[in-house]
């Protein structure tokens, strides 16, 4: 309706008198102009908004090796609540900032739209990472052998490149293919053979 | 002889264009930090010389072939608009067929075809458009600047608001089309991406790969000032064609990047809780540009109109070319602006037909062969609308207006079959929701629906035809809502909000 709406202000200056034409314009333009401030003040006047620091200095690292076609699986903290369910919540929570400034496709990253796709598979994949590294320290050898085999199967399976991390993983160390090639304080980075 | 000839040769203009379209694809390949000012200097540097080569060239080629005889900020826009689609079009052809570079080398072959007859623009100011435009400019500037505020800063990376989340979609999508078409899903790989409108971001990224472009400075300090300018200009030529009044298009170029609801009505009663700018469900356009589909798309609306009219004012068939394809191609740049479009396009080939004008034919078989190869294959086939009348006035009044007690009111009307109450109520619903939205610019449609009734003349059909889509934009968010989403099909207000 703007530009039908400018119709009417162009007859106003036209066929008013020219004060009073000027003087609606201007009291039309002052009461516009709250909702456009406060619009665009959100961006010019925001603090903050950088993208933190560490996993900043991660992604640069990630945007330094290979090529885009390689897949970066990004886990949550080790400590996240361990069901399907809240990893599933987690991941809709989530952003999709690998595969948009580490220059690498995303294993899983949750995006706006509807889309078909089997996202529990990935989630459990997840799920039994999470879980071997709490069981790292567990002497049920056979079960930890049994979900590390599980694990490598899938990273194989999906081609999975780079595996980001916010913590430390020990239980990555126990796979021969896996091996640490990046950290800092707040991002852990394994590359996958 | 020889040396006055080569002389001659290096002063002209051609060829020192080539000369630094040329020496900004080597910059391409200079290593350098382009998250000082320097570096964002050489990439402004290198953007213009590929908008001017890759975007503005091809779509002045269209403006040749049709023969349009355009004012300079008319000829700029329109070529810019025909030129960001065809440089889409040309490109999605073949990086389908996996040779992306025959695509560029059109592009090249086009450049040349312009550039040997291109004259120096002439441009005539008079001081009131020195004025007008200024404004525009002014204008564009401060409506780019909430993309403008994130991008590298120092050694960091800033992405303020939307821009942190939608944003990043966007760059992520810039990166899976710089590396593959089509597409697979960014946040989901092995899977092909549908059920996305990614037109725009491929332009980006293929301009990206040409010159070696940053996505960040592409997302947010190389294309937003680009489309706020064309928006703004855009807008400015359309209404200054219909009105003829250059009040009337300044103030269109105002309302559509400034416009704002009546929210403050609701603040001066104390209800200081409510967002300003988007208090009544829908968001003023202020912030448009983080949401650079939509904008994008309003840039090719503006186009659509303003080839509209030019045909009607000049009927040349010539102009039925840019139509079809900004119909053709606008849903894959975005599904809401396309839908209006095409629906635009039909009631205008509805038109022609009825005036027996059979020369539409083969361009409506155009716009569905564009439409459906390069829309289709990417729609999600599962996303549909639903059927739900007034579902986004009644959650205005619920989650925004709550004192109004709306569910309450209905329920108690409901209960005791006051049916007289039920409508008030929801009367008011659709007043808040409307008119509330509309806020300042009812003031001008109610002295532009006074002055017109006085002249009593009929509206033109491009009227006729602005009033259908500015309808169609209202009708649809107030019928369905969208599976998945349920209130994107809000999107279709701002349309109306624009129209």
């Amino acid at each position: 309706m703007s530009l039908f709406s400018a119709f009417g202000f162009g007859y106003i200056l036209v066929k008013l008198n020219k004060f009073v034409g000027i003087l609606i314009a201007l009291i039309v333009i002052l009461l516009t102009i709250p909702s456009a401030v406060a619009g665009i003040k959100n961006y010019v006047f925001a603090e903050g908004g950088y993208v933190e620091k560490l996993f900043y200095d991660s992604t640069n690292f990630l945007l330094s090796k290979g090529k885009y076609d390689e897949i970066v699986l990004s886990l949550p903290r080790k400590d996240s609540e361990l069901t399907h369910a809240a990893l599933k919540r987690g991941y809709r929570a989530g952003r999709p900032i690998i595969p948009a400034i580490a220059n690498k496709r995303s294993f899983l990253s949750y995006e706006y739209f509807p889309f078909e796709v089997n996202v529990d598979e990935r989630i459990d994949l997840f799920y039994k990472m999470l879980l071997l590294e709490r069981l790292i320290d567990s002497e049920n050898q056979e079960y930890k052998n049994l979900l590390k085999a599980e694990i490598e199967k899938r990273l194989k399976l999906y081609n999975v490149n780079y595996i980001h991390s916010p913590d430390p993983l020990k239980s990555l160390l126990l796979f021969d293919s896996i091996k640490e090639v990046y950290k800092n304080s707040g991002a852990f980075i394994y590359e996958v053979n | 002889m020889v040396l006055s000839k080569l002389r001659g040769n290096l002063l002209n203009w051609k060829i020192v264009s080539l000369i630094f379209l040329l020496s900004a694809f080597l910059l391409g390949f200079a290593e350098y930090d382009r998250s000082t000012l320097l570096g964002l200097f050489l990439s402004y540097y290198q953007f213009i010389l590929a908008v001017f080569f890759l975007i503005y060239l091809p779509g002045k080629f269209i403006n040749n072939l049709i023969k349009a005889k355009l004012h300079f900020f008319e000829e700029l826009f329109l070529s810019c608009v025909y030129g960001i689609l065809l440089f889409a079009l040309t490109l999605f052809t073949f990086s389908y067929l996996k040779v992306e570079i025959i695509g560029i080398a059109i592009i090249g072959v086009i450049d040349f075809l312009v550039i040997k007859d291109l004259k120096k623009p002439k441009v005539k100011f008079r001081k009131i458009d020195a004025f007008s435009y200024s404004a525009i400019v002014l204008m564009s500037l401060i409506f780019a600047l909430p993309m403008l505020t994130s991008g590298y800063v120092g050694d960091s990376l800033r992405l303020i608001g939307v821009n942190n989340y939608d944003g990043l979609w966007y760059l992520a999508l810039i990166n899976e089309l710089k590396f593959s078409f089509p597409p697979q899903h960014p946040g989901f790989a092995g899977e092909m991406l549908i059920g996305y409108h990614f037109f725009l971001f491929f332009v980006m990224a293929k301009l990206g790969n040409l010159f070696n472009l940053s996505n960040i400075d592409l997302m947010f300090k190389l294309f937003p000032p680009l489309v706020s300018l064309l928006w703004g200009i855009g807008v400015y030529v359309l209404m200054f064609n219909w009105s003829k009044n250059r009040v009337a298009s300044l103030f269109a170029v105002f309302f559509t990047m400034f416009g704002g609801s009546a929210v403050y009505i609701a603040w001066l009663y104390g209800h200081k809780n409510i967002s300003l700018d988007s208090g009544f469900g829908v968001l003023q356009p202020a912030t448009s540009l983080v949401n650079p589909t939509y904008a994008i798309s309003i840039v090719f609306l503006t186009a659509f109109l303003l080839s509209v009219y030019k045909y009607y004012k000049l009927n040349s068939i010539r102009w039925f070319i840019p139509i079809a394809l900004i119909a053709g191609l606008t849903p894959i740049f975005k599904v809401y602006g396309g839908i209006i479009i095409l629906g635009g396009f039909i009631l205008f080939v509805l038109w022609e037909l009825y005036k027996r004008n059979l020369y539409i034919l083969p361009f409506s078989l155009g716009v569905i062969v564009l439409f459906f190869t390069a829309y289709w294959p990417f729609t999600d086939k599962g996303a549909h609308l639903i059927f739900h009348p007034l579902w986004a006035p009644h959650n205005v009044l619920n989650d925004n207006l709550p004192w109004y007690g709306y569910e309450e009111k209905i329920r108690t009307y409901s209960n005791q079959g006051v049916i007289r109450g039920v409508v008030i109520t929801e009367a008011f619903s659709l007043f808040v929701f409307i008119f509330g939205n509309l806020g300042t610019r009812l003031i001008g449609l109610a002295f532009g629906g006074f002055f017109k009734l006085k002249q009593r003349k009929l509206p033109s059909i491009f009227a006729l035809l602005v009033w259908a889509m500015a309808g169609a934009s209202i009708v649809i968010p107030l019928l369905f809502i969208q599976s998945g989403k349920v209130f994107e099909t809000i999107q279709f207000m701002w349309y109306f909000l624009f129209l």
